[in-house]
C-alpha cells in the first residue's frame, strides 16, 4: 500500500531578505578603506608598473617604423619590421624578469636600440639591426665595452645572465 | 656659412688637437644626457671609404657649421654638436682573431661642405693603409670609446 511521506519543510528564500541593507556606516567606511588600499597597492606594484611601462616601450618601438629615411642626417634608414619584432620579443621577456630599460630608440646602424642605465657607471644597449645583426653591448663610462652577439634562439637566457650582473655593478675590467 | 669644397685644402694634415665634430639629435642621448654608442653609425664601414662614419674637421669649420643646411641636408632644430680631438681617437683595437685595427681621419670634402671628413679603419702595420672593415666587437668598441669621449661643443 503506497504511503505518503511529505518532504521536510524547507526555509523559503525571501527576495525581500536578499535586498535588505546589511551595511552600516561603519562597515562602509571599512570597505572603502580596504578598497583604496587595494587600489594603491596595485598601482604601486612593481609587476603592475613594469607591465604598463613595458606596454609604453613596445608602443614607442613600433612608432619607430614611422621615422623618415636619413632621420639622423647621416644617411641611416628607418628600422625595419624584423628588427622591431625581434626587439619586441626581448622587451616581453625583460618585463617578466624585472629588468627595466630606460628607453628605446632608433639605432644609427639602422635598426632599434634598447637602452639601459645601471648602477655606478655601467650602461648597456641591446641592438636589433635591419641587417639581422643582434647583440648586447655592455659598456661603462670609462669607454670599456664587451659585445655579446645573440642568436634568435636562446637570446633571452644570454641577455638575462649577462645584463643583470652588469647593471648591478660588475666591472667589465674584472 | 660652411666652406665649400673649392675653398679647402685636403693636403693640410690633421693636427692632434684638431676637433672632429658630430651632430646628434636629443634622441641620441640617454636620460642623464650621456651620448649613446647607438647614435654612432659604423654600418657604412661595409661599403666604401666615402660612407665611413662622418665628422667635420675643425680646421675648416665652426661647430655651428655642422648644423648648417649645406652640411646636414636638412633643417635641424634642437640638435647638438659634440666633438672629439684627433689625438683622442683610439690608437688601436684588437679583434678576437688577433688582427689589430687602427683608425685615422680622412678629409673627404663635399661640394657644399668642405670640412666633411670620415673616420677610416685599417689593419695596423699595413703600410698601404688599405681600408678594411672591422668586425662587430671592434666597431662597438670604437663606438663606445667615441661616445664616452665626445664633448658638447654647442653653447648653452
Amino acid at each position: 500500500m503506497p504511503s505518503y511521506c511529505p518532504p521536510p519543510e524547507q526555509r523559503r528564500i525571501s527576495l525581500v531578505d536578499s535586498l535588505e541593507r546589511t551595511a552600516t556606516p561603519g562597515s562602509t567606511e571599512i570597505f572603502e578603506r580596504e578598497a583604496e588600499t587595494a587600489i594603491r597597492s596595485r598601482l604601486a606594484s612593481r609587476f603592475h608598473t613594469s607591465r604598463i611601462r613595458n606596454y609604453k616601450l613596445i608602443n614607442s618601438l613600433w612608432n619607430l617604423l614611422k621615422i623618415e629615411p636619413n632621420w639622423n642626417s647621416y644617411g641611416t634608414p628607418p628600422p625595419n619590421i624584423e628588427s622591431v619584432a625581434r626587439a619586441t620579443r626581448i622587451l616581453d621577456v625583460l618585463a617578466n624578469s624585472g629588468l627595466s630599460p630606460e628607453k628605446v630608440s632608433a639605432s644609427a646602424e639602422g635598426g632599434v636600440a634598447i637602452i639601459f642605465t645601471g648602477v655606478n657607471r655601467n650602461r648597456a644597449i641591446i641592438e636589433s639591426l635591419n641587417n639581422n645583426e643582434f647583440f648586447l653591448l655592455l659598456y661603462d663610462l670609462e669607454g670599456r665595452s664587451k659585445t655579446i652577439e645573440l642568436a634568435d634562439y636562446g637570446a633571452e637566457r644570454v641577455i638575462h645572465s649577462n645584463l643583470l650582473s652588469h647593471l648591478e655593478g660588475t666591472s667589465l675590467a674584472s | 656659412m660652411p666652406l665649400k669644397e673649392i675653398e679647402v685644402d685636403v693636403n693640410i694634415p690633421f693636427a692632434a688637437d684638431e676637433r672632429l665634430y658630430r651632430r646628434v639629435s636629443p634622441g641620441g642621448l640617454n636620460n642623464a644626457g650621456e651620448f649613446l654608442p647607438s647614435a654612432l653609425n659604423t654600418f657604412s664601414f661595409d661599403k666604401d671609404l666615402d660612407s665611413a662614419p662622418s665628422v667635420m674637421r675643425g680646421a675648416f669649420c665652426d661647430w655651428n657649421d655642422v648644423l648648417a643646411f649645406d652640411c646636414a641636408d636638412q633643417e635641424l632644430v634642437g640638435w647638438m654638436v659634440y666633438y672629439v680631438t684627433v689625438g683622442e681617437l683610439p690608437q688601436s683595437l684588437t679583434a678576437a682573431d688577433g688582427r689589430v685595427f687602427a683608425f685615422f681621419p680622412v678629409h673627404r670634402p663635399k661640394p657644399l661642405c668642405g670640412a666633411h671628413s670620415v673616420i677610416a679603419s685599417y689593419v695596423a702595420l699595413d703600410e698601404t693603409r688599405k681600408y678594411v672593415p672591422p668586425p662587430r666587437p671592434v666597431r662597438n668598441a670604437l663606438r663606445t670609446i667615441l661616445a664616452t669621449t665626445l664633448k658638447l661643443a654647442t653653447q648653452p
